[in-house]
């Protein structure tokens, strides 16, 4: 079975490579620019999740070890489809292979996903040194044991999902287009609920004073510019059906605007925990959120021009108008 | 000799059920699998191949349980899907070395004599998405014959394929006809008669949902 191993490893992790590549190229850069960034006693940020793995290989928090698992399985989640060997799966199912060299080629392809973490467990292992080896090691094994059960979990594809919520008719079929797409559009809206919980928490330890709706209103821009990359996949989604719709007795605007409900749908998520926390816990702010869902609006469907029509600049127009957004809205709500 | 028997199989998707109550018990011979458009065809041929886990039902291949004794089982068995299932970056050699390592054999020269017979030999070390859609067929095609399967499932066959390489393909199916069961799924009527396979109307097998 070393033979099939050998032949079949080298494809599977060329497949996850092409299909998370670019992903998998703006964590490392993301990581290698929070490397520049240093927080107390010269320590970067770089360090901190090291510094957090050698304080749970010690043994010292139960619910870090659950928040850990928890989150390697959902790392894993939205991109079950790459890691599970896209279509030569059925066909590889087929073939007369023990399932240890199944689990084998799984684990293969999961420490490939899994770079940075190793990156972060070597860094951990030279701040915690060699007795924090074992500590270590059984967070490597129950992380990896996670994410095998997620990757084989037997869940129905998220098309069906999107075909079964409970959302207009008109969305159904964005939703399904964006289900195709499971790992960019989950991905995309984790980090947006991340920024958001990220807003919350910086909030709640200003004790909401004046900077932490400024701080909401920074989470909002950044929330847009990521959610903003929905509208490329819709565009390019609609590419086949785009004639046909034409032909058929709809608005010009048609697309358009079942992409803008679409993203405002997404962007609602994130809006509405940080309205939540805020209600709770500053209810007299409430009155700016309620102003700030109107440019907040606005700010997601303005996105949609530079995103499609920025070209290879898209991005960087995009931030710039989130940036100008953001300062606009936090110099009304000073006011 | 039954060499691919199944018992009251049963598919569903989303659940909705397919097909239900199909059974087979087929001895060495040609089979084609008839039926119209979303009738399962392709569905059984992928419960039978154990791509896809039935809903309810019990296979055999060769006389070993498909779920109980995978291995066994799957060594006995060849199974070509409609579509490509490689990954586009992969050549026509990757997939024949690929199914010739899972069986833990060689291509052969049966394998050699279909290359040949398909005029393969100068795409072998294409990417597969640069292949036609008939040479893709034909690169498959050649790989279920790897390990001289006693059960050979293929999905639309001819679909492609020119007409010396459907020859050569009719002509490769009448020899392993008496040691193997070939069960095949086929829109074509002159194929089908070609091969003088036994017809098995899907209808016919299945209580429909």
């Amino acid at each position: 079975m070393l033979r099939y191993y050998l032949v079949h490893a080298p494809a599977r992790l060329r497949h996850y490579a092409e299909l998370s590549g670019r992903a998998a190229l703006r964590q490392w850069q993301g990581t290698l620019l929070l490397g520049l960034l240093v927080v107390g006693q010269a320590t970067t940020i770089f360090m901190l999740p090291a510094l957090l793995l050698v304080h749970l290989a010690r043994g010292e928090s139960l619910t870090g070890v659950i928040v850990l698992a928890l989150f390697a399985g959902l790392y894993v989640l939205p991109q079950r489809p790459a890691l599970r060997g896209g279509a030569l799966a059925p066909f590889a199912a087929t073939l007369p292979v023990t399932r240890l060299t199944r689990v084998l080629l799984d684990l293969t392809v999961l420490l490939a996903a899994d770079a940075l973490l190793l990156l972060e467990l070597g860094l951990a292992l030279s701040l915690g040194g060699l007795p924090a080896l074992p500590g270590l090691l059984c967070l490597l094994v129950l992380v990896l044991l996670v994410q095998l059960l997620t990757l084989h979990l037997r869940l129905p594809h998220p098309r069906l999902i999107a075909r079964r919520l409970p959302v207009p008719s008109m969305l159904k079929p964005n939703l399904q287009a964006l289900a195709e797409h499971p790992a960019g559009t989950g991905g995309r809206l984790l980090v947006a609920i991340g920024l958001a919980a990220l807003a919350v928490a910086a909030a709640t330890a200003f004790q909401f004073d004046a900077r932490a709706v400024s701080v909401a209103i920074g989470a909002l821009a950044l929330i847009g510019v990521v959610l903003a990359d929905l509208y490329r996949v819709l565009y390019a989604a609609h590419a086949p059906i785009r004639v046909f719709i034409a032909a058929l007795p709809l608005s010009p605007h048609h697309l358009l605007l079942r992409d803008l409900l679409t993203v405002l749908l997404f962007g609602s998520v994130p809006f509405l925990i940080l309205v939540a926390w805020f209600g709770v816990f500053d209810p007299g702010s409430l009155a700016a959120f309620a102003l700030l869902a109107i440019a907040y609006t606005g700010l997601l469907a303005a996105l949609r021009w530079p995103v499609l029509r920025g070209g290879g600049l898209g991005a960087m127009f995009a931030a710039i108008l989130a940036a100008g957004w953001a300062g606009s809205a936090i110099a009304m709500v000073l006011k | 000799m039954t060499l691919l028997f199944a018992r009251d199989l049963a598919v569903a998707y989303d659940g909705r059920r397919i097909f239900s109550g199909v059974d087979l018990d087929l001895g060495p011979g040609v089979y084609a699998l008839t039926g119209r458009n979303g009738t399962g065809k392709s569905t059984l041929l992928r419960l039978l191949a154990g791509a896809q886990r039935p809903a309810q039902g019990q296979i055999s291949i060769a006389g070993h349980d498909l779920v109980r004794q995978p291995i066994a089982a799957r060594r006995q068995l060849s199974y070509a899907p409609d579509e490509n299932p490689a990954y586009p970056f992969m050549t026509g050699d990757d997939v024949l070395r690929l199914v010739a390592a899972a069986k833990s054999t060689a291509p052969g020269p049966v394998v050699d004599s279909l290359v040949a017979a398909f005029g393969l030999a100068p795409f072998l070390d294409e990417r597969v998405d640069a292949l036609s859609l008939g040479t893709q067929k034909k690169v498959l095609l050649a790989a279920t014959w790897v390990g001289a399967p006693d059960v050979i499932l293929l999905d639309e066959p001819s679909n492609g394929l020119d007409a010396p390489s459907r020859d050569a393909l009719v002509a490769r199916i009448g020899v392993d006809s008496a040691r193997a069961v070939i069960l095949f799924a086929s829109h074509e009527a002159e194929f089908v008669a070609d091969t003088g396979a036994t017809v098995l109307a899907l209808d016919s097998l299945a209580r429909a949902a």
